[in-house]
């Protein structure tokens, strides 16, 4: 078994990897299949999600923590970090807070076959959280 | 008021100087997230149903410690959950110390294996191999931490009811 650390990683690679997609929806989906997978191979938790209280495993993004914004952007909302699903399918994980300049720690962005990336498609997300 | 909203009130009211987010779930079934940061102690509540979970983290945690993860913590009553954060806010602790091996903790408080081991009255090569063991008797385990100027306590956490009890042998 992997620590948390380790699984990230690949999750991380799992997401950059795979094919892109064109949608909020199926970039949704891919992150769910990553994860769950990830964990699946390395977590020696079950998936069980019910259990998510208890076991010291990851689990995607629970419909009920998924908001959309007025632009189409989806937020998956967790305890330090924000999801990002652009509805071009671009990908961002990043800190909840801005840093000192205004800035967000960004730990993961994926584009879409046209190249651009979630503050493309959302400028005003350069240097806003929300 | 919710207790989620209790202790958030709790903490604005306790901590005027500690930056505070809230957000709500807009979903009845939905996580609210209440975010703390204070000097260099970031403290996220999370309300589920009844359950309030609480995490600390401070610089030398993970960022990305707490994605897409369970809190530390879980509290069924709100009155405990809030004098959980405002101990973890004051004393500027994190719910999860580094984990980190005797080597390594010996490294930190700068004490290198000959004068452990004089201490202990052993060789330095038996202690050496202690600390590459993957496995230690706790009675040893004690007298290398007490020999470092500490004291050895064993937890036993069980998340399904957040107890927490200390651990003793005869």
């Amino acid at each position: 078994m992997l620590n948390k650390r380790e699984r990230l990683a690949i999750f991380y690679e799992r997401l950059e990897s795979a094919s892109v997609v064109s949608t909020a929806e199926a970039a949704l989906e891919l992150v769910n299949l990553a994860l769950v997978s990830v964990e699946d191979e390395f977590s020696g938790e079950p998936n069980e999600p019910d259990r998510w209280q208890e076991l010291d495993r990851m689990f995607p993004p629970q419909a009920d923590s998924i908001s959309t914004v007025s632009d189409g952007i989806k937020i998956c909302r967790s305890r330090r970090h924000r999801t990002y699903l652009a509805q071009n399918g671009a990908i961002e994980i990043r800190s909840l807070v801005l840093d000192p300049q205004g800035q967000p720690e960004v730990y993961f962005k994926k584009a879409v076959a046209d190249g651009r990336f979630v503050c493309d498609v959302c400028p005003r997300l350069k240097n806003a959280n929300r | 008021m919710s207790p989620f909203d209790l202790i958030a009130r709790d903490v604005a009211v306790d901590f005027p100087h500690a930056e505070i987010l809230v957000e709500k779930s807009e979903s009845p079934t939905g996580i609210h997230y209440l975010n703390i940061r204070l000097n260099n102690i970031e403290v996220t509540v999370e309300s589920v149903g009844e359950r309030i979970g609480v995490s600390a983290f401070d610089s030398s945690s993970d960022p990305l410690d707490g994605l897409f993860g369970k809190p530390d913590e879980w509290y069924s009553d709100h009155k405990a959950a809030f004098h959980r954060i405002a101990s973890l806010l004051l004393e500027q602790r994190n719910t999860r110390p580094p984990v980190a091996t005797i080597a390594k903790v010996r490294q930190e408080r700068g004490i290198s294996q000959e004068a452990i081991s004089e201490q202990l009255d052993v060789r330095q090569a038996t202690y050496s191999k202690l600390e590459r063991r993957a496995d230690v008797k706790i009675s040893s385990l004690r007298r290398v931490v007490e020999a470092m100027g500490g004291k050895l306590l064993i937890q036993a956490i069980f998340p399904d009811t957040g107890d927490v009890r200390e651990l003793t042998f005869k």
